[in-house]
């Protein structure tokens, strides 16, 4: 009879979070590799033998805890939402909004968020790597240049030369 | 100061430039760095970067983004859907002036969000500058950006063939002039030195002789020198764009007239040029009666998916108009057909394998029903797939099967090349090049295409479902349809019974997944019957049987390996590691 086996999630500063399967393969990264440890769901384990009472420990050593601890909220959050099949969505879906109950979840300081959409994109989360990728966005949106040096804090490298050419490309641009 | 950190490797170098005659190209193009005009550089030069030059390139990113790879910066920007919100962030610092004159962003934002709107009336040599309708970009001093995100589509982007191919260029014009090739007219293709494509005299080449002796080989059909009167018609990207000044032609993900198109033609920066290939513009229309098919050509058993003058055949004549630097990779042709392509102006680079084979740098499902070739043109050579197609062609001329071998060939104008059904090609157009191109299928093709459509149904492509239905349905009207004991009748009774309320849409049967499967094989069948072609319809079968029996074979040599090595196993045998030792488990 097959017992769920516990699934441990080691983080880079040695912190172990314990989660349901399900909430760990929101990462496709974990659930390709639990595929060749683990039996299919809902399918019999033909040789079981005493490890499994084991937990199966994956390590990320890419993901700090602190960012671990975030991502595994939302996969918590999303664990019986099932996502539609993501590789040709980007263009169909490159217009849509931000799902709300992201934004807010994204509403974090600029590390947390580059740290999450980097190890959204490290353990293959795509849905949540696309909400990150479009809150930055959303950050650029509608903002003159010196406001987005402000925001992302960007040090205004050109030469008074190349700023009055770029000034003139963008009123050429203006105009018609 | 350091700005490149690739090392020579000389020696291979040297190897490949020994023979004037061999057909493979420098093996160190990829180590010839053209200048990015805003100095952006490749990756590598971030290992031998200073202290200061990074924490100028940090400054110059901010926070968010110099934690962000390339490919993620470039999906962030990707979500921006106007003009205002990118040219904003452009003046924002030196490093996203560099990235964002990355043209694929510009075409991207044409093609997602622009081209409804606000279509470009007039092509300015980029993307960029021709949404924004500018004839010049600011100089902008970025030379400490270190991107192959960018860097490298540049590269691929100033690849000159004519240049890279020049040995070849010059060895076919040579065999193009030498009147042993030329004149060996029909001999079998056999007596031509192997690796060499054929060139045949049109006038002599009959559909008998073609259909017989030729339909698996490669060749170029050509007018002698010295007819008057050439076939095929002398249009030029010039002479189409003054016929049809403002006609749009299809050019994969847009529709602009030709005008546009040939501005674009001229200069532009694009990894992959647009290819303009066009079936069905009013312009098209009319072309299309301004030609005939060489005559080996025109017994064509596809005609019998028109003969209602309701046509459901799969679009099968393309003008086919391309850059420098544009074309094809590696594919074969739809639904089993042959081809013929005649180049009108310009010249193209040919490489075309037996279909049995894998091209290097493509990767296949077993069955064949996915083709990725995740490289462009330019970078599958560049980066050494097209030597290594050299190497395979070289190999193919000592293997046993005389017929079948690698040709790696140069074509031009008023050449039509000929490619079997079911052969890899890949084309490269080495100048600006406008060609005619049509699928057709050849008597002795009957039984391929059957089995195709019979063992291979979700491959078919082209059919849509509506003419598709309509085609049936008069048939149906006719009384075509009425014999209880033949299998083709009742499935396309069956068809129509099935769909008859449901909406079908016209989307190509490849398209989209379709509840109800087109009886694409009964069709055929009935019809070349219906046309009186029992003959070859007759032989057609009996080819498919042969081609089943043969996959059946190999099929039962595999089963049987796998049966032999699971009984072995279910009876203590494990693969060589022997249990003599500790034989409690099994059993």
């Amino acid at each position: 009879m097959a017992v769920e086996r516990k699934i441990v999630i080691i983080t880079s500063d040695g912190e172990r979070f314990e989660v349901e399967r399900k909430v760990a393969e929101k990462s496709i990264l974990i659930k390709n590799m639990l595929k060749n440890l683990l039996p299919v769901e809902g399918e019999e384990d033909d040789d079981y033998d005493e490890d499994d009472d084991e937990p199966i420990e994956v390590p990320t050593q890419n993901v700090r805890s602190a960012v671990m601890k975030n991502i595994l909220h939302w996969c918590e959050h999303y664990k019986d939402h099932t996502f539609p099949d993501d590789e040709q969505d980007d263009d169909s879906k490159k217009s849509a909004p931000i799902d709300a109950w992201d934004k807010n979840f994204l509403n974090v300081d600029q590390e947390m968020l580059y740290e999450i959409i980097l190890a959204s994109n490290y353990l293959n989360i795509k849905p949540l790597l696309n909400s990150g990728c479009k809150v930055v966005a959303e950050m650029i949106r509608g903002k003159s240049p010196e406001e987005i040096r402000k925001t992302f804090n960007i040090v205004n490298d050109f030469t008074p030369e190349e700023e009055v050419a770029i000034r003139r490309e963008n009123e050429w641009a203006e105009d018609r | 100061m350091p700005s490149v950190v690739h090392e020579m490797p000389v020696k291979r170098q040297k190897r490949f430039n020994l023979d004037p005659n061999s057909k493979y190209i420098q093996s160190s193009l990829r180590l010839n760095l053209p200048k990015h005009p805003l100095g952006i550089k490749p990756s590598g030069n971030l290992l031998i970067s200073t202290d200061e030059q990074l924490s100028k390139i940090n400054q110059s990113m901010g926070l968010i983004f110099a934690h962000l790879s390339d490919e993620l910066i470039l999906k962030v920007i990707g979500y921006l859907d106007n003009t205002t919100d990118l040219c904003n962030l452009m003046s924002s610092s030196k490093f996203f002036y560099g990235f964002i004159s990355f043209d694929e962003i510009w075409k991207n934002l044409y093609l997602n969000h622009l081209y409804d709107l606000k279509p470009i009336s007039e092509w300015k040599g980029s993307w960029k500058k021709s949404i924004l309708k500018i004839d010049e970009t600011s100089s902008v001093n970025c030379d400490f950006i270190y991107s192959d995100l960018i860097y490298i589509p540049y590269q691929n982007s100033q690849i000159n063939y004519q240049e890279i191919f020049k040995n070849l260029i010059d060895q076919e014009r040579k065999n193009v002039d030498s009147t042993s090739l030329k004149l060996a007219n029909l001999t079998k293709p056999n007596h031509f030195p192997k690796g060499c494509i054929p060139r045949l005299s049109s006038k002599s080449m009959t559909y008998e002789i073609f259909n017989e002796t030729w339909h698996d080989h490669p060749f170029i059909l050509k007018d002698e020198s010295g007819e008057n009167s050439n076939n095929w018609p002398n249009w030029t990207l010039d002479s189409l764009s003054q016929r049809f000044p403002t006609t749009p032609f299809r050019q994969e993900c847009v529709e602009w007239p030709i005008q546009l198109y040939s501005q674009y033609t001229s200069c532009n920066v694009d990894e992959n040029p647009l290819y303009l290939f066009d079936c069905n513009s009013t312009a098209m229309k009319q072309l299309k009666t301004e030609f005939t098919k060489p005559k080996c050509f025109q017994t064509d058993y596809f005609n019998v998916f028109n003969e209602l003058e309701l046509s459901c055949r799969p679009d099968n004549t393309w003008l086919i108009t391309g850059p420098h630097r544009s074309g094809s990779t590696f594919h074969k042709d739809p639904n089993a057909t042959s081809a013929w392509n005649t180049i009108l102006q310009g010249m193209k680079l040919w490489i075309l394998m037996p279909g049995e084979m894998t091209p290097p740098g493509i990767h296949t499902s077993k069955d064949e029903s996915e083709v990725m070739a995740p490289l462009g043109l330019a970078e599958w050579v560049l980066s050494g797939f097209y030597n290594d197609t050299v190497k395979l062609a070289e190999n193919s001329i000592f293997t046993q099967d005389e017929s079948k071998s690698i040709l790696i060939f140069v074509a031009f104008e008023n050449e039509c090349v000929y490619v079997p059904s079911g052969w890899w090609h890949s084309v490269i157009n080495l100048q600006d090049t406008v060609a005619l191109t049509g699928n057709f299928v050849p008597g002795c093709k009957i039984g391929t295409v059957l089995n195709f459509f019979k063992n291979k149904k979700d491959q078919i492509s082209g059919f849509r479902r509506l003419k598709f239905r309509k085609f049936v349905e008069k048939l149906n009207d006719e009384n075509q349809l009425n014999d209880e004991c033949d299998e083709c009748d009742l499935k396309l009774k069956n068809f129509l019974q099935l769909t008859k309320d449901s909406k079908l849409d016209d989307e190509d049967v490849g398209e989209l997944n379709c509840d109800v499967e087109l009886p694409v094989y009964e069709l055929f069948v009935k019809l070349v019957k219906l046309n009186g072609y029992e003959k070859d319809l007759q032989q057609g079968l009996s080819d498919l049987l042969k081609i089943e029996n043969e996959s059946i074979e190999s099929n039962i040599v595999k089963s049987q390996l796998w049966e032999t090595l699971t009984k072995e196993k279910s009876s203590g045998f494990s693969f060589g590691f022997n249990d003599d030792d500790d034989d409690d488990d099994d059993e």
